[in-house]
């Protein structure tokens, strides 16, 4: 195809490639980085029924930065992501081999399910604030993990929307159902309610694909502060996006790992000829 | 270029057209027919609800007087005066004779379940004495309740200070000081008389009564024979007293109207003439007091029909609690009873129903063992209720012991209402987006938080609707109630007592022929029930669609 792929530039590539390469040293081989991982997983299959939707995955993730998982539809990235929290749980077909390690604790073997999701929140596709004011949204974590305290509560809920930048906004609609929100506003209250319950990890599956540009923006630059304290996995089909916001990048296809990498590197480098194709928009 | 020109169209859709037009028209039809159907039932309950329309037959004609004499020289004028809760609207003079020989012991004429205390002057008096005449026929005595009094005071006092009080004093008292603490009802008291040959059968054709039109065409001379009112083939001769006579003038005024003319008849002076003339005439007819009528009196009395509209929904009625098996009285315990076994019955199908909703949706693992208990317990839904009926009268009235009673009752309801709950709540349920879960549980919920917290919030909508579905099938059920809550018209003491609701009052007066009227009226205050309930239930169910639009 004649079409050209141009990169939007912005800062943080430039940034990153500082940060990266001081911090940290980024081969296949680095046995030294292991203790730094947040989340590694190990040779993991995962089979809905019979059907296997992913083949032998493992991928390092480092904390505090912001990793993404791009890859055609259909190709598992969603499902990877949902057995980091062990989402996949609720289905019951779904059956996996191989290990996922979180803080180097199996968390299929030794870690309470609770427990586990306390610490690794997601953030979905579609902003589904519950039917409730705002207030008790963002409250229903803390609430749910036995906090009671008005004050206390008050103060989480304050924190976690101030922490998504949406405290502008609803600071006096604080008692109105949320249902009433934008659709932004309404994603944005979900990653509030998420960081209520203060985690340590925050998957993404798609968080933007059901929000117009300019909440998809804000969205964005949220994901960018909020990558300081927490460790960030974000799905997208966006390529653009997981460029711009990305620091780490994995491609997926037909339930494969193909290429994991600094992101520049798979945008610009991409080892695998069928990485090429993808973000060449030759297929997907 | 612009020429008109009909639009191309081609004989396959030409024929498509018509067809559409045909089933148009053939769906206006149907519709147009539930329609009717639909307003004609409401509207005639509605109707047959608010106003009781019923004819009547008595043995008196015209309309009420306050003031009416006790023989026809009219020397003698009282008034009838009742105590202040008796809602009659008038009376006859055969009603008041039945009060006073013990013929009616109730004031089921007023639709009150109170006992009648007649109050009579002295006997002894002559005012005693020409009272005892007109009140009672020859030979028949007063019946024991009746209590003397000596004077209108006295009687007037008694009247005002007993319950279901009557009494009859001079007409010079009707504005005594004292006569404002009861009430004076007015006293319908003349009788069409007959010769009996008029009333009899011939070629099977018998006059059974006089419509009140009927009555003033016959005094009019506007019915010449008596078959041109249905009676036999026969000459009508009419009697009458003087028009100047007392009798004379209270016919003209209370049955024929002062507007219309004067009577043409054969005049008589008195009672014991007019008897003569009848006696002596097939066809005669005659008016006469009703109290005049004695034993020897050689004329038979007419029924006369009388049309009475009254509104049939009255505060008493839904505030007085049943008297005579529901023939006096109004329907308040019954209201109860039936509020009484709604609220049990929701208490106990509310958390059943909706529990086995949360296992069915939230934790029962999805299967054929599941799908079957949901094809049951739809069936369930749609199983007479005769048949749970049966089943709460064998297990819960005899098994158990506990008889028919609010217990049985209500548990046979409840057994039977669970089904409609069960299903609404999983509806419910099953609407609940899946992501509510989801993102419950990404929190770190547990499942049962889960559903606590965020599931049966949501679903609450629906879950109300199944309730008041619930409440409107339990309204209305007769057939299960039947055998199991029984059919005592009283308020329920205990759980283990009696208590008839209104769906099955409603079939009792109707079945048992206690009265129609009464029948229509419950039946009126059921479906404002049901009514109320389903409007409600409609509205909650606005309300979860609504939410379900914005999420």
């Amino acid at each position: 195809m004649g079409t050209t792929f141009t990169l939007p530039k912005f800062k943080q590539c430039e940034e990153n490639k500082t940060t990266s390469e001081n911090k940290i040293n980024m081969t296949e081989e680095d046995d030294t980085a292991a203790m730094n991982f947040k989340i590694i997983t190990k040779n993991l299959d995962l089979f809905y029924g019979d059907f296997q939707a992913l083949y032998d995955i493992s991928m390092d993730i480092r904390p505090n930065k912001v990793t993404a998982l791009i890859g055609p539809s259909g190709c598992g990235k969603s499902t990877f992501l949902r057995t980091l929290n062990r989402m996949n749980d609720l289905i019951a077909s779904v059956h996996l081999n191989g290990n996922v390690y979180y803080d180097q604790t199996d968390i299929y073997k030794n870690y309470d399910v609770i427990e586990l999701r306390k610490r690794i929140g997601m953030v979905f596709q579609k902003p589904n604030p519950f039917p409730m004011t705002v207030f008790d949204n963002v409250a229903y974590g803390p609430r749910v993990h036995g906090i009671k305290k008005k004050n206390q509560l008050h103060d989480i809920v304050e924190k976690s929307i101030k922490k998504a930048a949406l405290w502008d906004e609803v600071a006096d609609r604080l008692h109105e159902p949320a249902l009433g929100l934008s659709g932004g506003q309404q994603q944005r209250l979900c990653i509030a309610r998420v960081l209520a319950v203060e985690p340590d990890v925050i998957l993404m599956d798609e968080p933007t694909s059901a929000l117009d540009p300019i909440s998809t923006a804000r969205i964005e630059d949220l994901i960018e502060e909020l990558k300081q304290n927490y460790t960030i996995i974000i799905v997208t089909h966006n390529m653009q996006q997981a460029g711009r916001i990305s620091d780490f990048t994995g491609f997926f296809l037909n339930g494969k790992l193909i290429e994991m990498g600094k992101a520049k590197d798979i945008f610009f480098n991409p080892a695998d000829k069928r990485t090429e194709d993808y973000i060449c928009g030759r297929f997907g | 270029m612009h020429k008109k020109q009909s639009p191309f169209i081609s004989g396959y859709t030409r024929q498509v057209k018509l067809k559409e037009k045909i089933m148009k028209g053939l769906i206006w039809i149907a519709a147009g027919v539930t329609i009717f159907i639909l307003f004609w039932i409401f509207g005639y309950i509605i109707y047959k609800g608010l106003i009781s329309d019923i004819t009547r037959e008595y043995n008196v004609a015209g309309k009420g007087s306050t003031i009416f004499p006790l023989d026809e020289k009219g020397e003698n004028e009282v008034i009838c005066i009742v105590h202040k809760g008796i809602r009659a609207g008038d009376l006859s003079m055969q009603v008041i004779r039945s009060f006073y020989n013990g013929d009616e012991r109730y004031w089921l004429v007023s639709e009150q379940g109170l006992k009648v205390r007649p109050f009579a002057p002295e006997p002894g008096t002559t005012f005693g004495q020409k009272t005892r005449q007109a009140l009672l026929l020859d030979g028949e005595d007063y019946t024991r309740s009746v209590v003397f009094t000596d004077n209108d005071e006295g009687t007037i006092n008694m009247v005002a200070n007993t319950r279901g009080g009557i009494g009859i004093i001079h007409a010079e008292n009707i504005h005594h000081p004292l006569i404002k603490k009861v009430r004076i009802v007015p006293v319908r008291f003349l009788s069409i008389v007959v010769n009996e040959k008029v009333l009899s059968i011939q070629n099977n054709v018998r006059l059974n009564s006089f419509t009140e039109d009927d009555v003033s065409n016959i005094f009019l001379s506007k019915v010449r024979n008596w078959k041109d009112i249905g009676g036999i083939d026969l000459p009508v001769t009419v009697i009458s007293y003087n028009k100047d006579s007392y009798p004379g003038q209270q016919f003209q005024e209370l049955v024929l109207g002062n507007r219309n003319p004067g009577i043409k008849a054969v005049f008589m002076d008195n009672i014991g003439q007019i008897g003569k003339a009848i006696n002596n005439n097939e066809g005669a007819v005659a008016y006469c007091l009703f109290s005049d009528i004695h034993r020897d009196f050689p004329g038979k009395i007419a029924m006369v029909e009388r049309r009475e509209i009254t509104p049939n929904i009255s505060a008493h009625f839904l505030l007085e609690k049943p008297e005579k098996a529901g023939k006096a009285g109004g329907i308040f315990d019954i209201i109860i009873n039936t509020l009484l076994m709604i609220i049990f019955t929701i208490l106990l199908a509310t958390p059943v129903g909706v529990g086995a909703a949360i296992y069915l949706t939230e934790y029962a693992r999805q299967g054929k063992f599941i799908d079957v208990l949901r094809f049951f317990t739809e069936t369930l839904a749609a199983v007479p209720s005769i048949i749970f009926g049966l089943f709460g009268y064998i297990l819960f009235v005899n098994f158990f012991g506990w008889g028919m009673g609010l217990l049985s009752g209500t548990l046979t309801v409840t057994i039977m209402i669970l089904p409609t709950i069960i299903r609404t709540a999983e509806e419910a349920f099953k609407a609940v987006p899946r992501e509510y879960r989801e993102e419950s549980l990404a929190l770190g919920a547990t499942h049962w938080q889960t559903i606590k917290g965020v599931v049966i919030p949501s679903a609450i909508p629906g879950i109300l609707t199944g309730i008041i579905l619930g409440i409107g099938r339990a309204v209305g059920e007769t057939a299960a109630v039947l055998f199991t809550l029984g059919s005592s018209p009283t308020l329920a003491r205990d759980i283990f007592s009696s208590a008839r609701v209104l769906s099955l009052h409603l079939y009792i007066l109707a079945k048992e022929g206690i009265s129609f009227e009464r029948a229509f009226s419950t039946a009126f205050i059921l479906v404002v029930i049901i009514l109320v309930v389903n409007v409600s239930a409609s509205s909650f169910a606005g309300k979860m669609n609504t939410l379900k639009k914005k999420s």
